[in-house]
């Protein structure tokens, strides 16, 4: 049977309608089921059949698996066991840690504020053993222990992680290296570094410990010199050369972490946001 | 040499005129393209981003060598070109070695091909030039060689069909054997069946030196001898495997 032009045109046209509309059948009758990875295949298993594919395997696992993170406002579980597989997959790839440490306390269950915030900790510390250095994991634990857990001597500690941690960008490096640097909060936080520095057998952690310390009093100094400036001259200095030339303080303190500092109008020392520091 | 050369030339303009291998590698683009949006679904985490890349010029490099090394040489015959070599002073072995290195040049382009749009991509997602991701393809590239070089081998002896099997086989073998022999130990096996495991780990082709892509993926450093083992392995493995298939080649009534 010989069918002319436009008739197997038409003819192609309407198969592919029907396979469209057939695939639209099908999706409307399939019985939902769960999508949880297999369970019956050992992360031991999985990785002796994926050829060498960890990576590959456990990030195509990740793309499935990020989206469970909304099924925990259902109370359905399975992200945090998924996590756990596909990071015994390749337990190198830090960014499930990074963003399970993140997400996890964000999101009330059944089991409460505190089962969150156990998988966020126990992932982000399995992440810090096991994947490559990636600053997030840390900085995020950071952040969760200082909002949240009320913690704030974990919370510097990990905020000193994350920032030696390479490839940090710039920014978050200065505000993990500036924690608890407001005024309202310095004096305990020298207190919470001093405590770090007095009890650890670390010599890394003492001199860091220190470094901050050191930091962290440069602004006391500075501040406590400007309020003189204001004694004798009325007025706070414009900059900060001015409590050298005035013999109020020797020379300007060299800053640890090679921060570049200003004083501000009211007489408060911050750092120079418009330059990076060394 | 002069023979062989004029065979490799042959053969690789014969092979790239293929339509089948032009359809592979357009499906190796596409799916090249396709990890931009892959790229997207991980939120352009770089690790990721360079292992969909890095394993899917592997699997299209595969299916490349696997269409190559089990259809070329049956070709030959069963168009009665080899009849027409052979009547020329040119040697069995030569047409073979002729023939693989021909095809090599096939796997080196559509190695160098993919390999540039792995590259774009990874660049493109703002990853750099990606030094180690290079060396994992020529790596993969060597572990190809070897493929082509044993899909060759059991062309000699074995019907098209049955040479993909052995060589699918075999390529399955050899990414799990390390992990065989540790898992035999593992759960305590001994004896003989250890042996045989033992056996298949040390004469089979173990192919899992040459996957560095999770090196690349993560940056771990590798020391230099095991890339220089792993190529001294696979030359000395290429050369086994032709030369038996030349040795059976030359027996062959055809």
């Amino acid at each position: 049977m010989r069918l002319n032009a436009s008739l197997k045109f038409f003819s192609i046209v309407f198969l592919i309608a029907a396979v469209a509309f057939a695939q639209f059948l099908y999706d409307a009758t399939k019985v939902s089921v769960n999508a949880s990875l297999p369970s019956l295949i050992t992360p031991g298993t999985a990785r002796m059949l994926d050829m060498g594919f960890h990576s590959t395997v456990a990030s195509f696992l990740w793309v499935s698996t990020m989206p469970e993170i909304l099924d925990l406002f259902n109370n359905k579980i399975e992200y945090v066991s998924d996590v756990v597989y596909l990071t015994a997959i390749d337990p190198k790839l830090s960014y499930p840690y990074a963003f399970s440490v993140l997400v996890l306390p964000a999101i009330p269950t059944s089991t409460g504020f505190m089962a969150g915030m156990a998988d966020s900790i126990a992932i982000g510390q399995q992440g810090l053993q096991n994947a490559d250095p990636d600053w997030r994991i840390p900085y995020y634990m950071a952040t969760n222990y200082y909002l949240e857990v009320r913690d704030m001597k974990t919370a510097a500690l990990y905020f000193d992680r994350a920032a030696h941690t390479p490839g940090i960008p710039y920014y978050a490096q200065r505000f993990a290296e500036n924690f608890g640097n407001e005024q309202k909060d310095r004096d305990r936080t020298i207190a919470l570094w001093e405590t770090i520095r007095d009890t650890t057998n670390d010599p890394d952690t003492k001199a860091r410990a220190q470094a901050y310390i050191d930091h962290l009093e440069i602004f006391n100094y500075l501040e406590t010199a400007a309020a003189q400036y204001k004694k004798l001259y009325g007025m706070y200095p414009a900059d900060l050369n001015q409590l050298v030339q005035k013999n109020i303080i020797p020379a300007i303190p060299p800053d640890p972490f090679g921060y570049i500092l200003i004083i501000n109008k009211d007489g408060t020392v911050s750092i120079d946001l418009s330059k990076q520091g060394s | 040499m002069k023979n062989i050369l004029a065979i490799a030339r042959n053969t690789f303009k014969l092979e790239i005129r293929d339509r089948i291998l032009v359809g592979i590698l357009i499906f190796a683009l596409g799916y090249m393209a396709l990890t931009l949006f892959l790229a997207d679904l991980v939120l352009k985490e770089l690790p990721m981003v360079e292992s969909f890349g890095l394993t899917g010029i592997y699997f299209f490099n595969a299916i490349v060598a696997l269409f190559l090394g089990t259809t070329s040489f049956f070709k030959d015959v069963d168009r009665k070109v080899v009849y027409f070599i052979l009547s020329k002073p040119v040697s069995r072995a030569q047409f073979l070695l002729g023939k693989f290195f021909g095809l090599c040049l096939v796997l080196l382009l559509t190695s160098a091909v993919l390999g540039m749009a792995y590259v774009s991509v990874v660049a493109y997602e703002g990853g750099g030039f990606s030094g180690l991701g290079l060396l994992a393809i020529a790596m993969q590239f060597l572990e190809m060689a070897l493929f082509l070089a044993f899909a060759m081998f059991v062309s000699t002896f074995s019907s098209s069909l049955l040479s993909i099997v052995y060589t699918s086989v075999i390529f399955f073998l050899g990414h799990i054997v390390s992990s065989l022999v540790i898992d035999a130990k593992t759960i305590g096996l001994g004896g003989v069946k250890l042996f045989f495991v033992e056996v298949l780990y040390y004469i089979f082709p173990n192919l899992e030196k040459f996957d560095i892509r999770n090196i690349a993926v993560h940056a771990v450093a590798e020391p230099f001898a095991s890339f220089a083992l792993a190529l001294a392995y696979a030359a000395i493995y290429i050369i086994l495997l032709l030369s038996a298939a030349v040795w059976i080649f030359e027996k062959k009534e055809i």
